[in-house]
């Protein structure tokens, strides 16, 4: 499986997950835009830079998630 | 002997009404420490002239810039810069926190190139969710609260001496903690923790630091 083959399966696992959040969820940027989760899932599901930044902003939240705390 | 702390807060719009309520516990930590010359640049007072004519008369301290920013610049009150190419060289010798976006991309190295003795601040977009119905109020802005936490617990970790890498370190476990509480919501899966989880997450992927991980305030 090459990288562009890695990241469209984690991009399906990120649709899936986002699409259970509260669409109307606010989120602020600092700058001037905001966005909803609704134009989180659109940004994702194009593609572009924010879109991919999130895919990987969510797959780490999933390896935090499952981390094993250290004895 | 005291330690001089420059802190900067714009109040010229909603986003900055939350950074401003972020920064006001350590405010008032500052100012009960009588080891702490604080300097609060609030409101309209968050402007060049006064961070560049504050940071001429001492030679070193703590700088928590609170702003927009991109990756060139972090502006102050009404978006006007604050810190830029053009007078980097204030920093030298200091170490500085600052939360706004993008700003540690290049004015962060910039920083270091000219002296300061490190940089934190994040590679990317700072980002927070926040309830609607309380954005007049962010103080009582529940979803705001796990941002305001970290935002804090990275300018105490340094405020009360820690290295700026183990403050960045501590500060990315309290991220990890968070998203953990938050990003785990399976009682809330249509209320705003997962997006909570979300923002955390994005944030702990953007903060970093330039410069010397050993300095110390």
């Amino acid at each position: 499986m090459n990288k562009e083959d890695v990241y469209e399966e984690q991009k399906k696992l990120v649709l899936a997950r986002l699409n259970t959040i509260n669409p109307e969820s606010k989120i602020m940027l600092g700058t001037d835009k905001n966005v909803s989760v609704r134009d989180i899932i659109t940004h994702v599901e194009q593609g572009d830079d924010f879109g991919r930044k999130i895919v990987r902003a969510q797959i780490n939240m999933l390896k935090v998630l499952t981390e094993v705390p250290a004895e | 002997m005291t330690k001089e702390f420059l802190i900067t807060r714009p109040l010229h719009d909603e986003k900055m009404f939350y950074l401003y309520s972020f920064s006001k516990a350590i405010i008032q930590i500052a100012k009960e420490n009588k080891k702490i010359l604080l300097i609060n640049l609030e409101g309209e007072r968050a402007n060049r002239k006064e961070l560049e004519s504050a940071l001429n008369k001492h030679d070193k301290g703590l700088v928590y810039l609170n702003g927009h920013g991109d990756e060139r610049t972090v502006f102050g009150h009404n978006d006007m810069p604050i810190l830029d190419k053009d007078n980097i060289k204030i920093t030298k010798n200091r170490i500085l926190y600052a939360l706004a976006c993008s700003s540690l991309v290049e004015l962060g190295q910039l920083a270091v190139e000219n002296g300061a003795q490190a940089y934190i601040g994040y590679r990317d977009e700072f980002m927070w969710v926040v309830d609607p119905s309380k954005s007049a109020a962010p103080d009582k802005d529940r979803n705001a609260a796990p941002f305001r936490k970290v935002c804090h617990a990275l300018i105490s970790f340094l405020v009360n001496g820690e290295q700026v890498g183990t403050a960045v370190e501590k500060t990315k476990m309290e991220y990890k903690k968070l998203i953990k509480s938050y990003g785990t919501s399976e009682d809330d899966p249509f209320g705003d923790a997962p997006a909570i989880g979300l923002a955390l997450s994005w944030d702990l992927l953007c903060l970093d630091a330039e410069g010397d991980k050993k300095a110390v305030f």
